[in-house]
């Protein structure tokens, strides 16, 4: 009787194993605005390959926690691993480790820096960089024709390369207008209270303030409502930048709280990585890099994103 | 000889003067000095620096209390919990979980894709109860854990805190709840949180000083066997305070949401350690049976000062947390060395 219970047990855990396509997916934070609607839409494409079963697990923004993730995915000998790194210069021994296995791993949204892609490591995601550059260049355009404008600069978490790399395109674009000059720059770590804290202690302080210039929609938005409760115009005495084109970005543009924000595109990214999954899967050689490009969101153009 | 003992009389009674005059004022001199002190540190950096004073400006001053409002109103809980030898760690998930609840029932007819379609646009009461009540019933899971099974707090609200975290994400998926009503946000715009964070200071302030409940509390961290010897109910006491705290942890979510206009599973991330630092700050004991409200009040003050001073000073964002731990520190090395020679 046990040797019958224990034959069932061993074919029930081999045929799950035997026909379907595992791909273990670990995302950086799951409780992230945009990148809960990037695993959304992973689960949603998956849907399409019928024999694919995805794991998530969430690396809950520790690098220790997501290659322990990682290496149990491997242990556990999934098809795919796909990986959205918590930090972007640790990436060196999930990459080593999914190599040394023979399987093929997928970078999603966050750039590895400190591995090279190729050999069954690839990516696919945004150039953080350019959504700097978009929305200051936007930006830019609008006061072109003015004689000094004052910059400021909402920053996400120090610790996260987006923060860094959507800072350093801004700061590109106003380097080459010798008009515009950063005079506030601080962290309001991604979060929405945060951003409506520190706006009205920049507003306190008495600086004028022409362009504010966030890294997220989230801290665009509680700037914002901090602008807003202050009696200050978003359009006319102030405007606001976000980034990232999410359903309440887009709301905050429509009602005229944001001047303009950087769609990225995680639909294309998400469905692009469960692609390159089945793919990789079934064999087949992946592209090294594929960028999906930002798109600039105005209030002239932000319906098209919201059907998104 | 007539002179000497003149002379040693005067002493005498200047130094009975002086002890008697420490022992008149409250308790919370101390800790109130050391925030004076650190508001005309930012006062004279302000007008080095800037050329402009930080204090006189009534805008900064409200945004100051502000900033801490959220975490004060959990600090109230924690120095309750505190002061019976306890701790609450998951006052920050608390506040996630009843933010993301309210919210859920305070989303109006535009919102994008509600959590509930068919029960938008509802009174704001309903929310506000709703998570109010989800704070109250996590605290009460937390006292009933922590009497009747025998696990210490540290244990049982970190349990909570990981679970209740957990749970407002698979309740939003991940997702911020939006597009809150109009009548819902009141309570969060303005002043109003500094307002409700005063009321629920005062509440409890009287409730400790003057009620049977408070002195039962002090009693329960004093000494838990000589409490129960003495006929307490020590379990009822330790539910109830637990309860408090889950409750008022619910109360900072419902305001939280409002203010930002949102519910979001990530809100709320340490405020736990802030609201502790705040009780610990304004002299309550981790080994319990010290503790005061008011002390409380002027820690989560300080706090908040130190949140605008930087940013009216302009420090680097990245020397801020830094010295912050520094501050926190030395406020309390300086209580407790003052509270040493006392004794």
């Amino acid at each position: 009787m046990k040797k019958i219970i224990l034959l069932c047990l061993a074919l029930l855990s081999i045929s799950p194993s035997v026909f379907a396509l595992q791909v273990g997916v670990s995302i950086a934070q799951m409780d992230d605005v945009f990148l809960s609607r990037l695993r959304g839409y992973i689960i949603e494409h998956a849907k399409q390959y019928p024999d694919m079963k995805i794991q998530f697990e969430d690396g809950q923004g520790a690098v220790d926690k997501q290659l322990s993730q990682v290496q149990s995915f491997i242990s556990a000998k999934v098809d795919v691993i796909i990986v959205n790194p918590v930090d972007t210069q640790g990436t060196k021994n999930m990459s080593d480790a999914a190599r040394k296995a023979n399987i093929p791993i997928i970078y999603l949204n966050r750039m590895p820096a400190d591995s090279k892609m190729g050999n069954g490591v690839s990516y696919i995601g945004s150039d953080e960089v350019e959504a700097g550059r978009l929305q200051m260049g936007y930006l830019a355009e609008r006061v072109k024709d003015r004689k000094s404008v004052n910059v400021a600069i909402m920053k996400g978490l120090l610790s996260n390369d987006a923060t860094r790399f959507r800072t350093q395109g801004a700061k590109e674009v106003i380097a080459k207008h010798p008009n515009m000059h950063v005079v506030l720059e601080d962290t309001a770590k991604w979060m929405r209270e945060d951003g409506m804290n520190l706006m009205n202690n920049w507003i306190l302080t008495g600086q004028k303030i022409d362009i504010l210039s966030a890294n997220a929609d989230e801290m665009a938005i509680g700037a914002a409502m901090a602008i807003k409760s202050n009696g200050i115009n978003i359009g006319k005495d102030i405007l606001v930048g976000g980034t990232d084109g999410g359903p309440n970005g887009l709301q905050a543009i429509k009602t005229g709280m944001m001047t303009v924000t950087v769609f990225q595109d995680a639909k294309s990214q998400a469905f692009g990585a469960v692609d390159m999954a089945d793919k990789a899967a079934k064999g087949e050689k992946l592209q090294d890099i594929t960028f999906i490009p930002f798109q600039l969101v105005t209030p002239q153009n932000y319906q098209k994103f919201l059907t998104n | 000889m007539p002179d000497s003992n003149s002379t040693a009389t005067k002493v005498e009674r200047f130094s009975f003067s002086w002890a008697e005059l420490k022992r008149k004022l409250p308790k919370d001199t101390g800790i109130f000095l050391v925030m004076i002190f650190i508001a005309l540190v930012f006062e004279c950096a302000g007008w080095y620096l800037r050329e402009q004073s930080f204090l006189l400006n009534t805008n900064r001053l409200v945004l100051i209390v502000l900033q801490v409002a959220i975490i004060g109103i959990i600090a109230v809980g924690v120095t309750q919990v505190i002061i019976t030898s306890g701790i609450d760690l998951s006052s920050g998930s608390l506040i996630a979980l009843s933010a993301v609840v309210a919210a859920s029932l305070a989303q109006t007819a535009d919102s994008m894709s509600p959590v509930y379609p068919s029960l938008v646009d509802l009174p704001a009461v309903i929310p506000v109860v709703a998570g109010i009540g989800v704070g109250i019933l996590c605290g009460f899971i937390n006292g009933v854990l922590i009497t009747r099974t025998g696990i210490p707090p540290f244990i049982a609200t970190l349990g909570m805190m990981v679970s209740a975290r957990g749970l407002a994400q698979y309740y939003t998926q991940g997702n911020p709840v939006s597009f809150l009503s109009d009548n819902f946000t009141a309570i969060g715009q303005g002043a109003m949180p500094v307002i409700i964070f005063i009321v629920v200071v005062v509440v409890f302030h009287i409730a400790l000083r003057f009620t049977r409940y408070g002195k039962y509390v002090y009693a329960i961290g004093g000494n838990v066997v000589s409490a129960q010897v003495s006929g307490i109910n020590v379990k009822k006491y330790l539910i109830i305070v637990y309860t408090i705290a889950g409750g008022l942890a619910g109360l900072a979510g419902v305001v939280l949401a409002a203010r930002v206009s949102s519910g979001q599973s990530s809100m709320g991330v340490s405020y736990e350690l802030d609201a502790i630092a705040a009780a610990v700050i304004g002299g309550s004991s981790l080994m319990g049976g010290v503790g005061r409200i008011t002390g409380t009040l002027i820690g989560a003050c300080i706090l908040g000062l130190i949140k605008s001073g930087f940013t009216f000073v302009g420090i680097d964002a990245y020397i801020q947390d830094i010295i912050k731990g520094i501050i926190i520190v030395s406020a309390v090395s300086v209580d407790m060395y003052r509270n040493r020679k006392k004794r």
